[in-house]
């Protein structure tokens, strides 16, 4: 529109424009959101939510669900789901852990961690193969897997107990956690907005048939959605592993529901096709915080779960109304 | 469930009000192969009377569920919900029903509402979570997965917070006789959950209800366009799955003479899982309510096995977490050779 009056812009015009601009942006809202959120937390909790133990607690979950949660990110943006995740974590975690009691073969911890990262490609290759080739339903085959492996878990924690794995090289694994996600964060950002196969992925969620009419491969991109989340359940699992110090799976907990809710509050479009990274992360770090305030204010774990559950509903119907009654 | 779905693979769309006999008939094969192998494996132990009875009480609870389940998922939608509301209402129920002599802490449990009053608040609140999901469902358009998972969180959180976390011990005498009376050697809920397959069969395949459901799941452009009214239609399912659910969840406590949210173990799980190996499409618009009925059966006649054979809940997990995946996928193959 052409501005046919000579009169410039007042500083307040500008900054309302600008207000606008931001407003509608909606990963500014979320760390808005996000800034309001620390700060209310602080000062209910006294400041402990502060204190660098308590930092440093929530920067491990944030590390754990949001490896996975980008994860996840991939294969919603295709328009599916992976609720296979935290049991794929949890048995490649103690699957690692069994590794380490084997005696005979002396396998050493530098070589188990790549095949926990590798038993999470597997199953996510199981995961995709029967997705995009058998054409079965993603939530039963996911769901399937999580009992699966759950189960296994389970199963195999039952033999061994938490066996305390330290090394220098666990150490090292463990601080570098953060780093881990910030990599894999900037990656799937690259890969999603300057790849071709990111582009991909949004044309097969955001509008299938066109896709398919357009000639894409849409079995094997949904296939290697399946794959990525499956591999970085395999690296939530070394990472928890070396956090924990131990071949336990405490920390694991939910991950399924928590990448979901992250999802959900990231902004990202259940049916495929709409949100990016940033997003995500900012729902993990928000979902982070939220649970480190419950549990700080020593809230009952079944409250928390309701929370958490009203949080994945309310955040849809406030995207769903906020982006004018689309699709969610 | 996904356009992209029914792109790629038309002949995923046949439809079909009922599911061709045969293979109802394969299924009530594979029932009796399974008890027969059980049978052998057990020596005998499996098909004792006491053992039957065992059986056909667990499958009454998760037969109803799953009926209810079976509604939803002929409409194209899926319920994640109803262990959490079947907890919810067995112990909102629970709680209500019984006095502080229950030896659960809070308000509720000092309350002691009439046996018939205490069941039908529970009912109520099993239908008005159910259509809280078809309300989302419906009108915020949320995908039926994401709603119901995060509404199973909800109730359940909610009721081990009502229960803090305990079991709500001591029923009333009247709902204990009935949840462990039987018939001529049935038990009641067994009796129960015929009646209500008989029910569901009835309005499924002789009402423009149930013609509604399945054409609502089959194609819901073309249903709508023909006049049917879809969105009250999902409605419906979902208030019927949450109704079932509560039922569901009072019968545990009536014959287990306890109301404890964990009591309802992987409900949701299991009523998805008898659905599948009953022959309904998860897309909507095809299956059969004999089948449902006989895949509850095999999945009782598997888990009571499994625990007959002593086997641990982690190895049962993997079981039947393979079942439901080898169960999909022989559908599926069968579907696309079809």
């Amino acid at each position: 529109m052409v501005n046919l009056t000579e009169k410039p812009m007042s500083i307040g015009d500008k900054m309302i424009k600008t207000a606008r601009r931001l407003v509608r942006h909606e990963n500014a809202v979320l760390t808005i959101i996000l800034i309001i959120l620390v700060a209310v937390v602080a000062v209910i909790t006294k400041g402990k939510s502060v204190s660098a133990h308590n930092v440093r607690n929530v920067l491990f979950q944030i590390t754990s669900r949001g490896i996975s949660s980008v994860g996840q990110l991939f294969v919603v943006l295709t328009g599916g789901i992976d609720l296979s995740v935290g049991g794929l974590a949890a048995f490649s975690l103690v699957l690692g852990g069994v590794m380490t009691l084997d005696t005979s073969q002396q396998i050493p911890l530098a070589g188990i961690l790549p095949i926990m990262v590798l038993v999470g490609i597997g199953v996510g290759t199981l995961n995709g193969l029967s997705i995009s080739r058998l054409g079965m339903p993603a939530l039963i085959v996911t769901l399937a897997v999580w009992r699966i492996t759950t189960g296994l878990s389970l199963n195999l924690t039952g033999t061994i107990g938490a066996i305390p794995i330290e090394s220098p090289l666990m150490s090292l694994v463990g601080r570098t956690a953060p780093a881990v996600l910030v990599v894999v964060a900037v990656v799937a950002y690259l890969v999603l907005n300057h790849t071709s196969f990111g582009r991909l992925v949004y044309a097969v969620g955001g509008n299938p048939t066109s896709a398919w009419l357009s000639g894409i491969n849409i079995k094997r991109i949904v296939f290697s959605t399946y794959v990525i989340s499956g591999f970085l359940s395999g690296l939530v699992s070394m990472l928890v592993m070396a956090l924990n110090q131990a071949s336990s799976i405490q920390g694991i907990g939910a991950l399924e529901l928590d990448t979901i809710a992250a999802v959900c509050v990231g902004g990202v479009s259940l049916s495929g096709g709409r949100g990016g990274v940033i997003g995500v992360i900012l729902g993990v770090v928000i979902m982070g915080v939220i649970n480190n305030a419950l549990n700080l204010l020593t809230v009952s774990v079944y409250i928390q779960d309701i929370v958490k559950g009203a949080i994945i509903i309310g955040a849809v119907v406030v995207n769903y109304v906020a982006k004018g009654f689309s699709r969610p | 469930m996904s356009d992209l779905e029914k792109l790629r693979r038309p002949e995923a769309r046949k439809l079909g009000r009922r599911v061709s006999s045969s293979e109802d008939f394969i299924l009530l094969m594979v029932l009796v192969g399974i008890m027969a192998g059980l049978a052998v494996l057990t020596k005998g132990v499996s098909v004792s009377r006491a053992n039957i009875t065992s059986i056909l009480l667990r499958s009454s609870t998760t037969g109803i569920a799953a009926i209810g389940q079976f509604f939803v998922v002929l409409s194209a939608g899926i319920d994640l919900s109803v262990g959490g509301v079947g907890a919810l209402c067995m112990v909102l129920g629970g709680l209500l029903i019984t006095g502080p002599e229950a030896g659960v802490p809070g308000l509720l449990a000092d309350l002691t509402l009439p046996l018939a009053t205490g069941i039908v608040i529970s009912l109520l609140l099993g239908a008005g979570v159910g259509a809280a999901n078809g309300s989302l469902v419906t009108r915020v358009r949320m995908p039926p997965l994401i709603v119901t998972l995060a509404m199973w969180i909800i109730a359940r959180g909610g009721a081990t917070a009502i229960s803090h976390g305990a079991r709500v011990n001591i029923m009333p005498h009247a709902l204990v006789a009935f949840g462990q009376g039987n018939i001529a050697g049935v038990p009641l809920p067994f009796v129960v959950f015929i009646v209500v397959a008989v029910l569901a069969y009835l309005v499924l395949y002789h009402t423009a209800f149930g013609k509604s459901v399945y054409s609502t799941g089959g194609n819901p452009a073309t249903s709508w366009l023909s006049g049917v009214k879809v969105d009250k239609i999902t409605l419906l399912v979902y208030i019927i799955s949450g109704f079932l659910a509560g039922l569901a969840g009072v019968l545990i406590m009536a014959r287990s003479n306890v109301a404890a949210a964990i009591s309802v173990g992987s409900l949701e799980l299991d009523t998805v899982a008898a659905v599948v190996i009953g022959g309904t499409s998860l897309l909507g618009g095809r299956g059969s309510l004999i089948g449902v009925v006989l895949g509850v059966m095999i999945l009782g006649v598997v888990s009571n096995g499994m625990n007959v054979m002593a086997l641990g809940p982690a190895a049962q997990e993997i079981v039947r977490g393979v079942i439901i995946f080898v169960a999909v996928a022989i559908d599926q193959i069968r579907r696309r050779n079809a």
